[in-house]
């Protein structure tokens, strides 16, 4: 197994309360793995702390603790010039299109602008370089001259991508990129980042609340509760035998197609709302809500393996039922 | 010509005629103007309208047309200076507390709140109390009175610009906060500034008045339309019009500047209405429901 792209290691980024001055541990000691070519998904709830997470990697957020080691670097020490340079290399596609492209400018001057940060001096050069950039992301030419308003949010979410690609990244980090698209539009985009780590070798770290868009894309999936990665393992793995009883929760709340199978299956309803980061459980931090919680939940839980890379943070987690849904 | 048209059609053509018409006097106010402001000729002391003085003499007979051109001169030139140097001060400081938040940010907004909690009138008396009262002294008074409303609007606008993703996404292509600040947010805050500054001139033009009018300003005999007033004073009985008509002026300049202002807000936010129209409008629906 060669050296992972990009490997997080007990990453803590905490926010100040301002009124309280507690700490509110949006990620609390999160490692995570990413290979070359890889699509890697991340679920869990809102407010569990994935975007935080993702948004730590390409340095919108400070982390408090832990490392970030992208191509044997770790970013967290990295400065100045060279330190920017090896930082663009990670890329961030964000929830929603519109915002994130400048009311000003048109779909030729953001990307143009993207490959000038990049250090392309040569005018030519970057002109036929947006329309590299337009035609990598399926976008026909005339979109040059188009302001983010005038376009679909297929399109806009397209354009992000492409400004993103001017960076040449190795690692595309999405937050939610296809949750604020209309379903139809969904799968187009993301083929699209199947196509890109197919023909670029793009890794790909897809933070999504959709389970089925991830299960869709991703080899590797990643569940987060309350700032703590509560299972990893193999796509296949982890939504064929889900082990912890988060996860179980998440997947049985995924409507099935087949009106019988969704009479038959057994829900597992959670109750009571996420805990607040500022203060989260002893022990297992999903005990609170756990359906099958018991005294020993309250010492902090093993990593238990329960195959080849699939592992969950639970104390049951080996004698879990398999197949129980 | 298309902005001609929508300046007009934003402006309206009544603000438009009363603003630029001040504009045109000030600027060529030296080649319309009858005789020198500043010329005296005792023997037409205190003449009243008639066909070599169209608006009259003073006690000094000085033409009051031609004074009355000078002030819009002074008036407008001092307006002006006061917008930009404010204007750009402000904008600096209120961008850099804004984009880089943290102790520059607290420093700024401190300094901000002193400027609010004493009027903004005060600080220029003061100024000009310490410095000497003069036509240069008040317009640096008046911009380092009103620089704390320009930073705080600025930093308010970037501030909320900032954590925009497309802000954001340009922090991760690596741009630099040179490039961010001067491509991206200084435009964003320059149509803020801009609106805010017009509705504003009227304010600046009455300050100017009044510290003229008070003797910290304007000094004769350059003529300024708050120390006209104040020179008419002792006459008020024998020759009103000595005090009517730069109030009138001045009258006139504020109501354009405030009208131009309301016009521009309305145009680029039309929630921002005034309190007056919007009182007027829930008398209206008051009306309709009880109908």
């Amino acid at each position: 197994m060669p050296e992972p792209i990009l490997r997080v290691t007990d990453l803590k980024t905490h926010f100040r309360d301002s009124r309280t001055g507690a700490d509110i541990r949006a990620c609390d000691g999160v490692s995570l793995d990413l290979n070359a070519g890889e699509i890697v998904g991340l679920v869990g709830e809102s407010g569990c702390g994935k975007s935080t997470l993702g948004r730590t990697i390409v340095g919108l957020e400070r982390a408090r603790s832990g490392s970030i080691r992208f191509k044997g670097q770790d970013l967290l020490a990295l400065r100045g010039k060279t330190g920017a340079a090896t930082r663009r290399e990670i890329q961030y596609i964000f929830q929603d299109p519109l915002s994130s492209l400048s009311p000003r400018q048109t779909v030729g001057e953001a990307l143009d602008e993207a490959l000038i940060i990049n250090g392309e001096g040569n005018r030519a050069a970057r002109q036929a370089r947006v329309l590299e950039l337009l035609a990598a992301v399926s976008l026909p030419a005339q979109l040059v001259h188009r302001y983010a308003r005038e376009m679909s949010g297929g399109q806009r979410q397209r354009v992000c991508i492409a400004r993103a690609l001017a960076a040449d990244p190795k690692v595309l980090v999405c937050d939610e990129p296809v949750s604020s698209l209309d379903v139809s539009i969904r799968a187009q985009v993301m083929n699209l980042f199947l196509k890109l780590r197919d023909d670029l070798g793009m890794a790909c770290l897809l933070i999504a609340h959709d389970l089925a868009i991830v299960r869709l894309a991703a080899q590797r999936v990643y569940v987060m509760y309350l700032g703590k990665i509560m299972e990893e393992g193999q796509s296949a793995d982890l939504y064929g035998q889900p082990a912890h009883p988060y996860t179980q929760a998440l997947l049985s709340a995924v409507p099935l197609t087949n009106p019988d199978d969704e009479q038959a299956r057994r829900r597992i309803l959670l109750s009571g709302d996420v805990p607040s980061p500022m203060n989260p459980p002893s022990g297992c931090r999903f005990r609170t809500r756990c359906p099958a919680a018991r005294a020993v939940c309250e010492t902090a839980p093993p990593m238990v393996q329960r195959g080849a890379g699939h592992v969950a943070l639970c104390h049951f987690a080996a004698d879990a039922p398999l197949g129980a849904l | 010509m298309t902005w001609l048209r929508t300046t007009f059609r934003v402006v309206g053509w009544p603000t438009l005629l009363l603003v630029s018409s001040f504009a045109f006097i000030a600027i060529f106010g030296s080649v319309i103007s009858p005789y020198d402001p500043a010329a005296q000729n005792l023997s037409h002391s205190m003449q009243s309208f008639s066909a070599e003085h169209w608006l009259g003499a003073d006690n000094l007979g000085r033409d009051t047309l031609s004074r009355l051109i000078a002030g819009a001169q002074t008036t407008l030139i001092g307006v002006v200076t006061v917008l930009l140097l404010a204007g750009t001060i402000g904008m600096m400081l209120g961008t850099l507390a804004g984009y880089f938040g943290g102790w520059l940010d607290e420093i700024v907004m401190r300094f901000c709140d002193f400027g609010f909690s004493v009027p903004s009138l005060f600080v220029a008396l003061a100024f000009v109390g310490v410095f000497g009262p003069s036509y240069t002294n008040m317009i640096l008074a008046l911009s380092i009175a009103w620089v704390p409303i320009y930073a705080r609007l600025t930093r308010g606008v970037v501030a909320a610009a900032v954590s925009q993703p497309y802000i954001e996404s340009l922090r991760v292509l690596g741009a630099s906060p040179a490039r961010i600040i001067f491509r991206h947010l200084v435009p964003v805050a320059l149509g803020q500034v801009l609106v805010y500054a017009s509705a504003d001139a009227g304010l600046l033009a009455l300050a100017i008045a009044n510290l003229s009018f008070l003797g910290l300003g304007v000094q004769p005999p350059q003529a300024e339309w708050g120390q006209m007033l104040v020179s008419a004073m002792p006459y008020i009985q024998e020759a009103p019009r000595l005090v009517i008509l730069p109030g009138i002026a001045l009258t006139l300049l504020v109501i354009g500047f405030n009208l131009l202002g309301e016009r521009i807000a309305l145009a680029k936010n039309p929630r921002a209405m005034s309190r007056r129209k919007l009182s007027l409008r829930r008398a209206i629906f008051k009306k309709e429901v009880e109908a």
